[in-house]
């Protein structure tokens, strides 16, 4: 196998880490649903709270991102 | 075809625009100095036109401020302290917000010069974020130095002290005193970790942005551009409030909160 075939097989890898952060921002923003049903008055605090979690969640597939562009 | 529009994709390494001796000018420092310029014009107006009945400009700027001293209570949990870390936290919010929606306005990613793109997001060079969360990072420990002192500090990591109280006390004691040394061994690991989360979540979600948009432009240009300007538009806001409240909750975490007055 040459080196660019190994790089394109690499990067197709990277992509794979799109999974994970779905489950972890689904999970996230089901949860935070929840919790604005059970007490509707929260909802702004909640929501707000809720868009730091999604970020720092959707970080994790940034990584994978810089990666993708570093292999 | 009239839907695709020719955009580069940018280098991961910013551009060199020109060369002074041995320093390279690139195209992240131009906008860098544009957010520089804006802030210093911004902060001489405000300060120089405080009125006791504000105006629209300066309630503007005062609901602004009283936004984000709110957010940095609601974190340290401590309003003395919040009043000492809000000139520091709110700076970031501003120089993070201002050059990460700089990079969103359409003619000023348009210019070029020697074929360089002029103005780059000044967020998405890695140099500039590894740089603040580098400066953040130090300037919290050298906080933590000077609130729990030099041995004090080091204890935080090195807990001998905690592992000899615990064996004093009996053996099981001990045991989970021995528990925590190694955690406390981890925390400087987790420090280092710090610098490199907190500089590629914003360099990482900058770049990516831009990337993005180039690809959209060459997809289908008018059309599947425009949401996403609108999804990197709260992104830039996101991103900023994520770094300028992990970097308060930081600095909470490394000093005595209920001891500042």
């Amino acid at each position: 196998m040459d080196i660019e075939s190994a790089r394109l097989i690499a990067k197709g890898l990277c992509t794979i880490t799109m999974g994970g952060s779905a489950i972890g921002e689904g999970y996230l923003i089901g949860k935070a649903l929840e919790a604005i049903g059970r007490n509707p008055k929260m909802e702004g605090s909640i929501f707000s709270k809720m868009i730091i979690g999604v970020a720092m969640a959707e970080s994790t597939a940034i990584y994978a991102f810089v990666c993708f562009f570093i292999v | 075809m009239f839907f695709q529009v020719e955009s580069q994709v940018a280098p991961v390494k910013p551009e060199t625009l020109f060369k002074v001796g041995d320093f390279e000018f690139t195209n992240s420092m131009t906008s860098g100095l544009l957010v520089l310029l804006l802030i210093a014009i911004g902060s001489f107006i405000i300060s120089s036109k405080i009125k006791f009945i504000p105006g629209k400009f300066q309630s503007a700027v005062e609901s602004l401020t009283e936004a984000f001293f709110n957010l940095v209570e609601q974190i340290s949990g401590s309003r003395n302290f919040a009043f000492k870390i809000l000139p520091l936290v709110g700076a970031l919010f501003v120089y993070i917000g201002l050059s990460n929606l700089l990079g969103l306005i359409p003619i000023l990613s348009e210019f070029t010069y020697n074929g360089i793109y002029f103005f780059r997001t000044h967020t998405s060079d890695f140099n500039i974020t590894f740089g603040l969360a580098l400066a953040m990072i130090l300037l919290i420990q050298i906080a933590s130095i000077r609130d729990a002192g030099l041995f004090g500090h080091i204890g935080k990591y090195l807990k001998f002290k905690e592992v000899y109280l615990g064996f004093k006390q009996g053996f099981g004691k001990g045991a989970m005193a021995i528990v925590d040394f190694i955690i406390g061994l981890l925390d400087i690991v987790s420090e280092i970790a710090r610098v490199i989360s907190l500089s590629l979540r914003l360099f990482g979600n900058m770049y990516a942005g831009g990337v993005l948009t180039a690809i959209l432009f060459s997809m289908f240009a008018l059309l599947l551009p425009l949401p996403w300007f609108f999804l990197s538009l709260l992104a830039a806001v996101v991103q900023t409030m994520v770094f300028g409240s992990l970097v308060a909750a930081f600095y909470s975490l490394a000093v005595d909160t209920e001891k500042t007055n």
